[in-house]
């Protein structure tokens, strides 16, 4: 989705329409592989956002780990497709994942907010129990609660997205995190060299 | 025998330890971090767990996310590999507290050679020589008299020491005391532990090591020896051969029981090697044990047909190794060269990036012990080595034609490789007549035309 409202800028940068016909099938590929839900990349005469709706985000997970799922036995299979919260889900709402920092099984809190409804900063949206302890899931900042990705008892990864937010209110009350979010876009559109 | 596996490792000795799960019919639970989401281990693996971002700290040293993967996967067992948390004896405790068993030996064992001093003591009560040394440094008096005693040069060391770390070589008395306090310096900072010990030097040691195998009923024989003489500048192995060449015969057998001795003074279980320095005179001295797998058992496992690593997990299940020592008897001779992502031109500097074409050699007598294939990436995180090729051939010098034909076949693009020194040094005439030691690459391979070296006292 091209949005024309930059000025245009006479830099020997690619023109808007070089760069959505040359790179923005690229991006897009390793956009939906990340766990990121909306990004947004700067050219000197125009601005690409992309987007992704939580219900993309929900098929996308099973088929990127396909490869691992099919040697995975049967009582940890992960089950992304069976979930049934899917959001309603509107183009161009900042959508974050809530990832898991510890190996673990998960457990959704008792009081888990329904869709739609507010998260509050630093609530506690569940817990992944790794060496017999709970490990709270905690919410960084606030916004709208869209769904839950992976079900109660299942094994997580470490960095395996968990929860989907909706920062829309976070983000209108604080225009600061736009600049901010255009920091990883970076790293996209440059792969990292490792 | 176990059902299921956990490998707290990566690269080719994740794949090796794979490779030996499947041949017992024991499933395999990989773990990996963020930047090996790609990497071979993972693609073999029955079950696989992200355990975190890319630096080891984070992720293959973070034994929370370890034996947490390890509980959620149902495992039985934990096979540590070689580095991270292999000879880290805490870890093998909190795997015991878990019901997992650690494939390795006794957690005593691990405190015991862990700890360089105790081990000295622990050997000479075994009558395993080692070398004179001052024990820790308590007066720049008692370190002059030491040293006067056995005479220089002599070497610092840090008790608490690693990878060269806190290490000095002292050619004369005058230079004795800067150089204690600068070693005592470095360990401090690097160890936060500034005890230093001072060794007599030997002057052009081979290092040569042996492989001891032990059950848990006290069954313990050697599997024959190793000769790692050749070695990067900061004592890193670089090519390792079995049997070691031209080993006197009576050293040999001498080197060999002194290692089973050792292995039973510390009720030793599982794979391990004792490293010994071994001098011009055929005295050799004790230096260290790797209560461990090693990078370079491949050598020993062709020479001898063991599966080291089987061994080692069907050891940690219960069974009895049912290996007599006659039975034990080298077959012709192997060589291993450790191909490193390092340019030897610029002092063996680690390279990382995304690889191109890779061509592994093959043919009769080849094995190849990699992770690595075409457009995989070699991150920046963890150590350089690429793959080890390992040749075998009836005797020596075929074993080392054979592996200068698998190194011109070998074929490694988008890295620079040690694939280049490794054919130098193998043209070498003093390393094709065996006169190798651990300074032999720095002084006539490295630097051939500067003697300057020997004013360092090596």
């Amino acid at each position: 989705m091209p949005d024309n409202n930059a000025e245009p800028n006479s830099s020997a940068e690619p023109s808007l329409p070089q760069f959505i016909s040359q790179r923005v099938s690229t991006l897009a590929k390793m956009f939906a592989e990340t766990p990121l839900m909306s990004l947004r990349v700067e050219t000197p005469d125009g601005t690409v956002t992309l987007e992704k709706s939580a219900a993309d985000q929900l098929a996308e997970r099973p088929s990127q780990s396909a490869r691992f799922a099919q040697h995975r036995t049967a009582q940890h299979d992960r089950k992304h497709r069976t979930i049934g919260l899917t959001p309603g889900a509107e183009p161009g709402q900042p959508y974050e994942t809530i990832n898991a920092e510890i190996v673990g099984v998960f457990h959704p809190a008792p009081d888990l907010p329904m869709p739609g409804e507010p998260v509050e900063d630093n609530g506690v949206l569940g817990y992944i129990e790794a060496l017999r302890l709970q490990n709270p899931v905690r919410n960084a900042k606030r916004g709208t609660f869209v769904s839950q990705i992976v079900e109660d008892g299942q094994a997580v990864d470490f960095g395996e997205p968990l929860f989907v937010i909706d920062r829309t209110e976070a983000v209108l009350a604080e225009p600061a995190p736009l600049a901010e979010s255009a920091e990883p876009l970076e790293q996209i559109v440059e792969p990292p060299r490792i | 025998m176990f059902e299921k596996i956990l490998i707290a490792n990566r690269g080719e000795i994740a794949v090796r330890v794979i490779r030996a799960c499947r041949e017992l019919g024991v499933k395999v639970v990989a773990v990996f971090s963020e930047a090996d989401r790609d990497a071979l281990h993972v693609r073999m693996a029955d079950e696989t767990y992200c355990i975190g971002p890319p630096q080891a700290a984070r992720s293959y040293l973070n034994v929370p996310n370890i034996i947490s993967a390890a509980e959620v996967a149902g495992c039985d067992a934990v096979h540590p590999g070689y580095g991270f948390l292999s000879e880290n004896a805490t870890f093998a405790e909190i795997c015991a507290s878990h019901g997992l068993k650690f494939i390795g030996p006794p957690v005593a064992a691990i405190s015991l050679m862990g700890d360089k001093a105790s081990a000295k003591v622990r050997m000479l009560e075994a009558g395993v020589p080692v070398i004179p040394g001052s024990g820790i440094v308590a007066s720049f008096d008692q370190a002059k008299a030491f040293c006067r005693e056995v005479g220089y040069p002599v070497l610092i060391k840090a008790t608490a020491g690693g990878g060269g770390k806190g290490m000095r070589i002292v050619g004369r008395e005058a230079d004795l005391s800067k150089a204690i306090t600068a070693a005592s310096t470095e360990a401090e900072a690097s160890f936060s532990n500034g005890a230093v010990y001072i060794e007599k030097l030997l002057t052009h040691p081979r290092h040569i090591e042996v492989q001891v195998l032990a059950d848990e009923f006290g069954h313990v024989i050697h599997i024959g020896e190793r000769d790692c003489s050749v070695q990067k500048p900061g004592h890193q192995k670089l090519l390792e051969e079995a049997p070691a060449a031209d080993l006197d015969p009576g050293v040999r057998t001498r080197l060999c029981e002194a290692a089973v001795r050792a292995a039973r003074a510390v009720e030793y279980a599982n794979a391990g090697t004792l490293e010994f320095l071994v001098g011009g005179d055929n005295q050799f001295y004790f230096m260290e044990m790797n209560t461990r797998i090693q990078v370079e058992h491949p050598v020993t496992e062709i020479v001898y047909g063991i599966d080291l690593v089987a061994w080692q997990i069907r050891i940690a299940a219960g069974e009895r190794l049912t290996i007599r020592q006659e039975d034990i008897q080298p077959r012709g001779h192997a060589i291993e060269c450790r191909i490193n992502a390092e340019d030897a031109e610029k002092s063996f500097q680690p390279a990382s990036g995304r690889l191109g074409t890779v061509l592994m050699p093959g043919g009769p007598g080849i094995r190849i012990d990699t992770h690595i294939y075409s457009g995989a990436a070699v991150p920046p995180f963890y150590d350089s080595l690429l793959a080890k090729i390992s040749a075998h051939g009836r005797d020596r010098e075929s074993a080392i034609r054979r592996m200068q034909r698998a190194l011109a076949e070998t074929e490694i693009h988008g890295v620079a490789t040690t694939i280049p020194i490794h054919q130098r040094i193998l043209e070498v005439p003093s390393f094709r007549q065996a006169r190798t030691h651990v300074t032999w690459l720095r002084e006539e391979v490295l630097q051939p035309v500067q003697p300057a070296v020997a004013a360092r006292g090596t």
